[in-house]
């Protein structure tokens, strides 16, 4: 090994220029994130977590089958499918994800007091967090992606290709918007699964489900609009039963029990981007002036 | 050395509450290149001020300039920055080299650069056979040795160590104490903290005591000592007339205590100049029988006892 070592010498100079040099304010970006993606996804979790979001694909097709015979007003089963995208995978799979993936990257740091290793650096703290939200975010996101896609595809019900692509995108998104509220509310207190819980349960759960204009509060809501602008023509051409309820939410009806009607997915796309950047802001401003004590 | 001339960290009136608790109060001082001890009781403050200079912490008053910088949330400053951590930190399963060739590459170095000076690094703390290894894995005294390594990988002119010795075997202490002697032979601005006295002795010329987030003391034990006249000192002499010599002592001013002792007397004094300027009168004009006059408590721990407690 000691073979392949450049001449100390040489090695000198070249590292004095490089420490003494000026970077720009990103400096470091790069190398944090790798190490995040190899903190976070090793052979092991990548086999264990990529098997599971297949398992929660295999879970939704098995859930359709069954359901088929029991369902006679959905003999295809595209409304079942349509419903569990939009409750159980939009609802609940993207917040645990992002909930467990993306919340504790910077917390964690924190904990195991590593962190205390990048403040001595010539790393500011905005790349250390940022990076570190882009590393657990971008492998949970494509998780989320291969979660979804595994369910169309186990599903079999021969599922249009705008299908496909929104939910991709709805699960990028998704993942990148919960997983900063959780990063940042992870980043700012000292319980921040607790923290993640309690957002969750307030402001997706009882705000996102009270009736009216409120409900565009949570983020569920935008993400919602995001799905079913990009998805519902493909599904309502397959289920007659599809085309009713979106036309029923359409008119702010009862459709999806929504009772206002989803914005465009352009606009809730925008809104998602916006939320993101905002929450990653606060959060770059708060590590950047807070104290880090970094005790027990 | 190929940081700055003169490496240095400046405290000016330096304070730091943590909501009401005082943790840093007023402190001002100064360190230049060589080692200084910064010592006293747990909670005295030293993490406080450590983390202070490493741009951990911002200041509630005062000011802290790194090389005439203010450290706080500035990398540009912090670079120049190796701190050991009192606390164990490390990633759960990556090994020493690769961790430590990860903080390298921050400094912007290439990867193969930052291999060969992790490496390096490690070899110095004496970890060369166990590069490999998990940190997780390491004994009490390697992840020491390799919270050091990682200090000083990136060659920094400022090196700031908390509490380095603890839980080490005494030839650990021993390699620790050699490498951070050097490291002050070299020009570096060495910061060694510690609540153990006889630990730091050995390293640092000069000490800043700190206690309840004030200085109490700042100097080289002798003139720690000279700063504080009324300083009980214990003093072994050795005489023929014991018990002669000990009822003239005991009628000079300050002796507080005087104690047989096979050789001769012990006396505990609180004015150390008029006691031996009196006692060499005794010897010039008294023909006082007085051998050797020997300070049995000069040592810094003494000095430390007694700024902590009074």
């Amino acid at each position: 090994m000691s073979d392949s070592l450049p001449p100390l010498e040489a090695q000198d100079g070249a590292a004095s220029a490089q420490r003494h040099g000026t970077g720009h304010a990103l400096a470091g970006f790069l190398p944090v994130m790798l190490w995040g993606l190899r903190e976070n996804f090793t052979l092991k979790k990548l086999v264990v977590r990529v098997g599971l979001a297949v398992g929660v694909g295999l879970l939704g097709s098995l859930i359709i089958t069954l359901a088929k015979p029991r369902r006679g007003r959905d003999p295809d089963g595209y409304h079942t499918l349509w419903e569990l995208l939009d409750e159980q995978m939009l609802l609940l799979i993207l917040p645990l994800i992002a909930l467990l993936l993306v919340g504790p990257m910077f917390s964690r740091e924190m904990r195991q007091r590593t962190l205390v290793y990048h403040l001595v650096r010539p790393v500011s703290r905005t790349t250390v967090f940022l990076s570190r939200f882009f590393a657990g975010a971008i492998p949970a996101a494509l998780l989320a992606i291969i979660a979804f896609w595994s369910l169309l595809h186990f599903s079999a019900l021969g599922i249009d290709r705008s299908v496909w692509s929104g939910t991709a995108i709805t699960a990028f998104m998704g993942v990148l918007v919960l997983g900063a509220v959780y990063y940042v509310l992870s980043a700012i207190f000292r319980r921040g699964l607790i923290a993640g819980l309690v957002y969750t349960f307030v402001i997706e759960v009882l705000i996102g489900n009270l009736p009216g204009t409120i409900q565009k509060l949570s983020i569920r809501y935008h993400l919602r609009s995001l799905h079913h602008g990009l998805t519902d023509d493909a599904f309502v051409e397959h289920s007659r039963r599809v085309a009713r309820q979106v036309e029923l939410t359409a008119q702010g009806g009862s459709g999806l029990n929504i009772r206002i009607p989803f914005e465009e997915p352009a606009t809730a796309a925008i809104t998602l981007f916006v939320i993101t950047a905002a929450l990653l802001a606060f959060g770059c401003y708060r590590t950047a002036t807070r104290d880090f004590a970094l005790k027990d | 050395m190929s940081g700055s001339a003169t490496p240095s960290v400046r405290l000016d009136r330096l304070s730091k509450w943590y909501g009401e608790v005082m943790g840093l109060n007023e402190v001002t001082a100064e360190f230049r290149p060589g080692v200084t001890g910064l010592l006293g009781p747990n909670g005295a403050g030293k993490s406080t001020l450590i983390k202070l200079i490493c741009g951990m912490l911002r200041p509630s008053l005062g000011s802290v300039f790194v090389n005439d910088e203010e450290p706080f949330n500035r990398a540009q400053v912090t670079r120049r920055i190796g701190l050991c951590p009192e606390q164990d930190a490390f990633y759960p399963k990556a090994s020493a080299w690769s961790v430590l060739t990860y903080l390298t590459r921050l400094h912007g170095f290439g990867g193969r650069d930052a291999r060969a000076i992790a490496r390096r690094a490690l070899e110095r703390v004496g970890l060369e056979n166990d590069l490999t290894r998990g940190v997780q894995a390491y004994s009490k005294g390697m992840r020491q040795r390799f919270k050091l390594a990682q200090a000083l990988a990136h060659d920094p002119d400022v090196i700031v160590l908390d509490e380095p010795l603890n839980g080490l075997d005494p030839p650990g202490r021993r390699f620790f104490g050699d490498l951070i002697r050097e490291l002050g032979a070299e020009g570096k601005c060495v910061i060694v903290s510690s609540h153990v006295l006889h630990e730091v002795e050995s390293v640092a010329r000069r000490m800043l005591v700190l206690n309840y987030g004030r200085v109490l003391a700042d100097g080289t034990p002798r003139e720690l000592r000279r700063e504080l006249p009324e300083f009980p000192l214990t003093v072994r002499i050795t005489t023929g007339a014991p018990t002669e010599l000990a009822a003239r002592v005991m009628a000079l001013e300050g002796v507080r205590r005087v104690e047989h002792t096979p050789d001769g007397l012990e006396v505990l004094t609180t004015h150390p100049k008029e006691f031996f300027d009196a006692l060499s009168e005794m010897v010039t004009n008294d023909d006082a029988d007085v051998g050797a006059v020997v300070p049995v408590d000069e040592d810094l721990e003494a000095v430390f006892r007694y700024l902590t407690k009074r």
